[in-house]
C-alpha cells in the first residue's frame, strides 16, 4: 500500500519547510519508526519517522530544497507497486498551496519541479526539441500541460536555477577558471568543494563568510522588525538576593532528593507566575491595535542552542507549584537542547524571561519577543557594597532588566511591576499568600 | 455460295496461325519461367477473333477479356509489343504496367483487356454511346465468355444499349467453361443468346470454330447495327482447348474429352481442310503463310526477351495526366 | 460580389463548360425530368438537349459507360444521385476508372467526372447519409475534390471538367442551399491546392466540404478562449496539398482535422499520420481528429444529432491540449 510522504505542518504558522537531509536513499527498505528525514522550519528542526514500512520508492524533494507544507516529498510503497498515479498528482497538489515567502529567508528554489526525475519525462516533441536546443534538462522544467506534459511554453519560460555557491567559492572558482555548473550537484558549493578539485593547499584568505541557516534568518528578520517597530524602554532595578539565596539553600537539598533542580530562575518564574496575573497588561499580546489579555501565564524561557536562541514556554504556569515549575522548565530546556521540542512548546507564550547572568552581565536591554509586550532579563549575582541603615555592607545584588512595549505599557506601570518583583525577591515570604 | 477473295482467305489463315503460334510460344515460355503472373490462352478459339475483326476498322472499338491475346492480334496490334508486354518489358504496349490480362493497343481501337470478368460490357457500351453522339460510322464490339453473361454488368449493359439503341455488338464466345465450371451448371439458359431477347435485342448463333460462319454472322450483325437498329448479340459456340490458365491442372475434365475436340473441331485444321478441298488455297500457300507467321512470332519473342524491364523510377509515370 | 447558391454555382459550371466543349455530356438518374433531386441540373436539358440523359437504375452501367465513352473521345459526367450508391459501381470506379490510364501504360486519358452528392441531411438514415471520401484516400489513380462554398464549387467543377484525369466530385447536400459570393466571369480553382482561409498562429485546423462550417464556428469559440487558429480548406482530397499542410503545422505547432465523415480511418487519419511522420519535432500537442462515431448513421433525430459535429466540444478538446 503506497504511502505519500508529505511536508508536515509542524506548527500553526508553518507554511513551508526545508529538507535538511534524508537518512535513506531511493530504493532502500524502511521500517516503521525509522527516521526518514530531517526538516527545518523557522522555529526548529525536526526528524520525521516513517509511520509505515516498505520501499522508499521515490524522493521528490531533496536536501536543501524548500517546499510548501503538504507538498509531496516522497513515496513509500511495495517494490513493484504502481505509483504513477501518485506521482502524476504531484504537480497539482504542490501548486495549490501558496507559500508565504518571507523574502530571502527561504533557501531559494523557485517552483520546484516535482516531475519524475528518473522516470520517462512526458514532453511534446516540440518541447523536447526546444529543450535540446537550449540545453535545458527536461527534468528541471515544471510541466503545465494536461497529463503533466512539458509544453513548449514551459521550456521557454524556464529560468535557469541559480547555482548555489558561497561568495568565497564563486570568487575562487572564477580565479581558477572553474565552471560552477560543472561541479554543481544541487547543494551549495563551498570553498572546500573548489579546493577538492584543486588538490593543493589554498591561499590563506582573510575572510570567512558563512551563509545563514533558515533559523538565523528568521530570527534576524523578526528581531529587526520588532526593533524597528516597537517603542521599547528598559527598566533596571537592583535586588538584594540575600533572602532568596537563603531560601534556595534551604529548599535545594529537598528538591534534589526528589530529583528536581532548583534555580533562581525557577523561583523568579514562580514570582512572575503570580505577578503577571496581577499585572495583566504585562501578560497581554499587542498587535495591530488589538490587545489580547491572556488568562494563562505561558512563561517563555530563552534557551541558547547551537543554532541560536529558542524560547519554549511553560504553559499555565500560574497553576503550577514551584516543583512543577522546576520540572517543566528543565524538561523544556533539555528538549530545546536536544531538538525535541514540539511545535506547541514554541507558540502561545505571553511573557519571556531571559537569563545571561552566568556570563557576568550586569545589565542589558533584552528585545521583546513579539507579540508579547514585555521581557525580563536576569543579570549576574555579584557581591556589592550597599548602604543599609546608613552603614556600608556587602550584599549579593542582582540587576533586573525589564523591557516593555511603551506603546501599550506606560513607564509607571512598568516601574511598579519591576519594583514588586524586587520586593518579593527581597522578601520571599510574600510568596505565601 | 459466297465467294471469298484470296486476300481475305489468306488473311483468315494468317491471323489464325499467327494467334496460334503466338499462344503456343507464350505457353512454352511461361512454363519456362520467363513470363510473370498469369496467362490465359486462346488456343482453339482463333476463328472467332479472326472472323469478327476481319470486318472492323481501326477506329472501331473492341473490348477484350483476360483471354485477350487473340483479339489483340486479330485487331491488328503489333506482336512485338504484345509479346514484350506479356514478358513485362518496358517496350510493351503498356510499358510493362499491364501484362497479359491488361494488354491494350489503343492505336488500333483495342480498348484494353479487362481482368474483371464482365468488366468490359459497360465500357464497350459507353464507347458505342460516344460513337452515336459523335455521329461516327463506327461500331463497338465486346468479346466475352459464357461465364461473364451471369454478371450484373451484362444485364445493365444489354438493357442500356438496347433502350438507347447503341451501335454495339455483343460477341459471346461460349467455350463452355467458366474457369473450372461447365456453363450448363451455372447458367439458366442453354444458348446465351436467348438472353438477348429479354432485352429486345436481335441475336444469332454461329459455329465459333468455323471462321466463315463467324465472318458471315458478324457481317449480318454489322449491317443491323449500322442501319441504326440498335445492338446485336452474336453467340459463337466454341470450346476452350486449354485450361483456364497455363498451369491449370484441369481436374474438372478428362484429357480425352479435350483431345477429341482438338482433333475433330480444331478451327485451323477445319479451315485447312476446307480450303484445300475446295481448292481455295494450295498447300504451298498455306505453308508459306504459316512460315511467315512463325517467323514473325519468333521475332516477337526475341524482341521481348531482349527488351529491358522498366526502371523503378517509372513507378509513378502515367498515374495522372 | 453577387451571391448565389452552391447548387446554382454547379449549374453555372456545367452550362459554361458544356457550351465551351461539345464533347461534354452528363448522365444520371432523374436529372432530366426532375432536374436532379436537389435541382442542380435544372434548365440544363433545355439548353443541351440529349447531352443530358436520364438513365436506367444501373450505376454500374452509368459509370462503366462513361468510362467507355471517355475512351472513345467524349468527356462524360456521371451523376451518382447519392454518393452512397457508388458502392454499387465500385468495381467500375476502383478497378477500371482508377487503373485504366496506369495499367495501359499511359496509352489513353480518361477525362470523366463522377458527381456524388454526399453527407448527412435530415434523418435520411444509414444508406443515404454517408461521406465516403476516405475510401479514395487509398485508391491510387483517382482525383477527389470536395468544395465547401459556391465559388469553389463552381471553380472546382470547371477544373474537373477540364481535367483529363478521372475526377470524383463530392458535393454536400446541405451545402446546395447555401449562398456565397461568386465572381462574374471565369472561375477556376486549381486541383491539388488547399486554401488557407484564415491565418493564425496557435493551431492549424484542416477541413473540407461541410466540415468547414464547423471549423469556422469552432474557431470563433477558440478566439474567446484566446486561441488564434489557422484554417485550411483542403478543397482537393486526393491528391492533398502536403506542402501547405506542413508549412502551416511547422508554424503553429498544433494540428486538428475536422470532417463529418467517420473519424476512424477517415481523411483525418491520413493527414495526421503524414504530419506526425514529417513534422513530429514541431508538434507541441497531440494531433486531434474530429469525425463521426464509428457507427452507421442512425435515423432517429436525437441520435442523428448526436452524430453531428459539435463545435463547442471540438473547441473544448482543442483548448485542453493548448492550455
Amino acid at each position: 500500500m503506497a504511502r505519500e510522504l508529505v511536508m508536515p505542518k509542524l506548527g500553526l504558522t508553518m507554511t513551508q519547510g526545508t529538507v535538511i537531509k534524508w537518512f535513506f536513499n531511493e530504493g532502500d527498505r524502511v521500517n516503521q519508526g525509522d527516521i526518514l528525514y530531517e526538516v527545518e522550519t523557522d522555529k526548529l528542526t525536526n526528524q520525521i519517522a516513517a509511520d509505515t514500512g516498505g520501499i522508499l520508492r521515490k524522493i521528490l524533494v531533496h536536501k536543501g530544497e524548500t517546499v510548501p507544507v503538504k507538498s509531496l516529498l516522497g513515496v513509500i510503497a511495495d517494490e513493484n507497486e504502481d505509483i504513477s498515479n501518485i506521482l502524476g498528482e504531484v504537480k497539482k497538489t504542490n501548486d495549490e498551496i501558496e507559500p508565504k515567502v518571507v523574502e530571502e529567508a527561504v533557501s531559494g528554489t523557485e517552483k520546484v519541479s516535482t516531475a519524475n526525475k528518473t522516470d520517462y519525462i512526458l514532453a511534446t516533441p516540440y518541447a523536447k526539441k526546444l529543450a535540446g536546443e537550449k540545453n535545458i534538462e527536461l527534468s528541471k522544467i515544471a510541466p503545465t500541460g494536461y497529463k503533466g506534459v512539458v509544453l513548449a511554453k514551459d521550456v521557454e519560460q524556464y529560468k535557469e536555477a541559480k547555482i548555489k555557491a558561497t561568495p568565497t567559492a564563486r570568487i575562487m572558482a572564477e580565479q581558477k577558471g572553474i565552471e560552477l555548473s560543472d561541479i554543481y550537484t544541487g547543494t551549495r558549493i563551498r570553498k572546500s568543494d573548489i579546493l577538492a578539485l584543486e588538490e593543493k593547499q589554498p591561499a590563506e584568505d582573510s575572510i570567512e563568510v558563512e551563509e545563514t541557516g533558515t533559523m538565523r534568518k528568521i530570527i534576524a528578520q523578526r528581531l529587526k522588525t520588532t526593533w524597528a517597530g516597537t517603542p521599547m524602554v528598559t527598566f533596571n532595578i537592583e535586588a538584594d538576593m540575600t533572602e532568596l539565596i537563603a531560601l534556595r539553600e534551604k529548599l535545594k537539598p529537598i528538591y534534589n532528593s526528589e530529583g528536581l533542580k532548583l534555580t533562581y530562575n525557577h523561583i523568579i518564574m514562580k514570582i512572575l507566575s503570580k505577578l503577571l496575573i496581577k499585572y495583566r497588561y504585562l501578560n497581554a499580546s499587542f498587535e495591530d491595535d488589538t490587545i489580547i489579555y491572556h488568562n494563562n501565564v505561558n512563561l517563555g524561557v530563552a534557551v541558547d542552542v547551537e543554532r541560536g536562541l529558542i524560547v519554549p514556554n511553560v504553559k499555565a504556569i500560574e497553576k503550577m507549584t514551584l516543583r512543577e515549575i522546576s520540572s517543566e522548565t528543565e524538561k523544556l530546556i533539555e528538549n530545546a537542547r536536544t531538538n525535541q521540542l514540539s511545535p506547541d512548546d514554541l507558540i502561545g507564550g505571553t511573557f519571556t524571561i531571559t537569563n545571561i547572568g552566568m556570563f557576568g552581565m550586569e545589565s542589558f536591554t533584552p528585545i521583546i519577543n513579539k507579540p508579547e509586550v514585555a521581557i525580563l532579563g536576569i543579570n549576574t549575582i555579584a557581591d556589592k557594597p550597599v548602604v543599609i541603615n546608613k552603614e556600608i555592607t556587602i550584599r549579593p545584588m542582582m540587576n533586573l532588566s525589564l523591557t516593555t512595549d511603551h506603546s501599550l505599557i506606560d513607564g509607571v506601570l512598568s516601574a511598579k511591576f519591576i519594583r514588586e518583583i524586587k520586593q518579593i525577591i527581597e522578601n520571599p515570604y510574600l510568596l505565601i499568600d | 455460295m459466297t465467294v471469298y477473295s484470296k486476300e481475305l482467305l489468306e488473311k483468315f489463315y494468317y491471323t489464325m496461325v499467327k494467334i496460334r503460334k503466338f499462344e503456343e510460344t507464350v505457353e512454352k515460355y511461361f512454363l519456362d519461367g520467363q513470363i510473370p503472373g498469369f496467362v490465359h490462352l486462346y488456343i482453339g478459339e482463333e476463328a472467332i477473333a479472326t472472323g469478327v475483326c476481319a470486318s472492323l476498322k481501326n477506329d472501331d472499338y473492341i473490348q477484350s477479356t483476360h483471354r485477350g491475346h487473340g483479339h489483340t492480334i486479330a485487331k491488328g496490334a503489333d506482336v512485338n509489343r504484345a509479346m514484350a508486354e506479356i514478358f513485362g518489358k518496358k517496350t510493351g504496349f503498356c510499358k510493362g504496367k499491364g501484362g497479359s490480362m491488361h494488354i491494350a493497343d489503343f492505336s488500333v481501337g483495342m480498348l484494353g483487356a479487362n481482368g474483371v470478368v464482365g468488366g468490359g460490357f459497360n465500357i464497350a457500351t459507353g464507347a458505342a454511346l460516344a460513337i452515336k453522339k459523335q455521329k461516327r460510322d463506327n461500331v463497338s464490339v465486346v468479346f466475352f465468355g459464357d461465364g461473364a453473361s451471369n454478371r450484373g454488368t451484362f444485364h445493365e449493359a444489354l438493357n442500356m444499349a438496347s433502350v438507347w439503341k447503341l451501335p454495339i455488338i455483343f460477341v459471346c464466345e461460349n467455350n463452355e467453361w467458366a474457369s473450372t465450371t461447365p456453363y450448363r451448371t451455372t447458367t439458366s439458359v442453354e444458348d446465351i443468346s436467348k438472353r438477348a431477347a429479354g432485352y429486345s435485342m436481335e441475336s444469332k448463333i454461329v459455329d465459333g470454330n468455323d471462321v466463315f460462319d463467324v465472318y458471315e454472322g458478324f457481317k449480318e450483325a454489322l449491317a443491323h447495327v449500322k442501319a441504326g437498329n440498335g445492338p446485336f448479340f452474336l453467340e459463337a459456340k466454341t470450346y476452350r482447348i486449354k485450361g483456364h490458365f497455363v498451369g491449370d491442372p484441369e481436374l474438372y475434365r478428362t484429357k480425352e474429352e479435350v483431345q477429341k475436340v482438338y482433333d475433330e473441331n480444331n478451327p485451323i485444321t477445319r479451315f485447312e481442310n476446307k480450303v484445300l478441298k475446295e481448292n481455295l488455297l494450295s498447300e504451298t500457300e498455306l505453308k508459306e503463310i504459316s512460315s511467315k507467321a512463325e517467323t514473325e512470332i519468333k521475332e516477337a519473342l526475341k524482341f521481348a526477351q531482349d527488351s529491358e524491364f522498366p526502371e523503378p523510377s517509372e513507378m509513378y509515370d502515367d498515374l495522372y495526366v | 460580389m453577387r451571391q448565389i447558391t452552391f447548387s446554382q454555382a454547379t449549374l453555372e459550371a456545367m452550362a459554361e463548360e458544356m457550351r465551351r466543349d461539345e464533347n461534354i455530356f452528363v448522365m444520371g438518374e432523374d436529372i432530366v425530368r426532375q432536374g436532379g433531386i436537389f435541382g442542380q441540373f435544372k434548365g440544363l436539358p433545355d439548353e443541351f438537349g440529349d447531352r443530358v440523359m436520364d438513365t436506367p437504375i444501373s450505376e454500374t452501367a452509368i459509370i462503366g459507360s462513361c468510362i467507355g465513352a471517355a475512351l472513345a473521345g467524349a468527356r462524360p459526367v456521371a451523376d451518382m444521385h447519392f454518393a452512397d450508391f457508388m458502392g454499387v459501381a465500385m468495381d467500375e470506379v476502383f478497378n477500371q476508372m482508377a487503373k485504366i490510364r496506369y495499367m495501359f501504360g499511359g496509352q489513353t486519358t480518361l477525362p470523366m467526372v463522377v458527381r456524388a452528392p454526399d453527407g448527412l441531411s435530415i434523418s435520411a438514415a444509414a444508406q443515404h447519409s454517408q461521406s465516403i471520401e476516405a475510401w479514395f484516400m487509398n485508391i491510387p489513380g483517382l482525383t477527389v475534390v470536395a468544395p465547401s462554398n459556391p465559388a469553389d464549387a463552381k471553380g472546382l467543377l470547371i477544373a474537373a471538367l477540364r481535367d483529363d484525369n478521372p475526377v470524383i466530385y463530392f458535393e454536400n447536400k446541405i451545402l446546395y442551399r447555401e449562398k456565397g459570393p461568386v465572381p462574374e466571369g471565369e472561375v477556376f480553382v486549381p486541383i491539388g491546392k488547399a486554401n488557407i482561409v484564415k491565418e493564425g498562429k496557435d493551431i492549424t485546423i484542416i477541413s473540407y466540404s461541410i466540415g468547414m462550417k464547423t471549423a469556422y464556428e469552432t474557431v470563433k469559440l477558440l478566439e474567446n478562449d484566446g486561441i488564434d487558429a489557422e484554417i485550411i480548406d483542403l478543397r482537393t482530397l486526393v491528391p492533398y496539398d502536403k506542402d501547405t499542410i506542413l508549412e502551416s503545422v511547422k508554424k503553429t505547432h498544433r494540428l486538428a482535422i475536422i470532417h463529418e465523415a467517420v473519424k476512424q480511418g477517415g481523411v483525418g487519419s491520413e493527414i495526421a499520420a503524414f504530419a506526425a511522420e514529417e513534422a513530429i519535432e514541431y508538434l507541441d500537442a497531440p494531433i486531434l481528429r474530429f469525425g463521426a462515431p464509428f457507427t452507421p448513421v442512425p435515423f432517429s433525430p436525437p441520435l442523428e444529432n448526436e452524430y453531428r459535429m459539435k463545435p463547442n466540444k471540438i473547441a473544448e478538446a482543442i483548448s485542453k491540449v493548448i492550455k
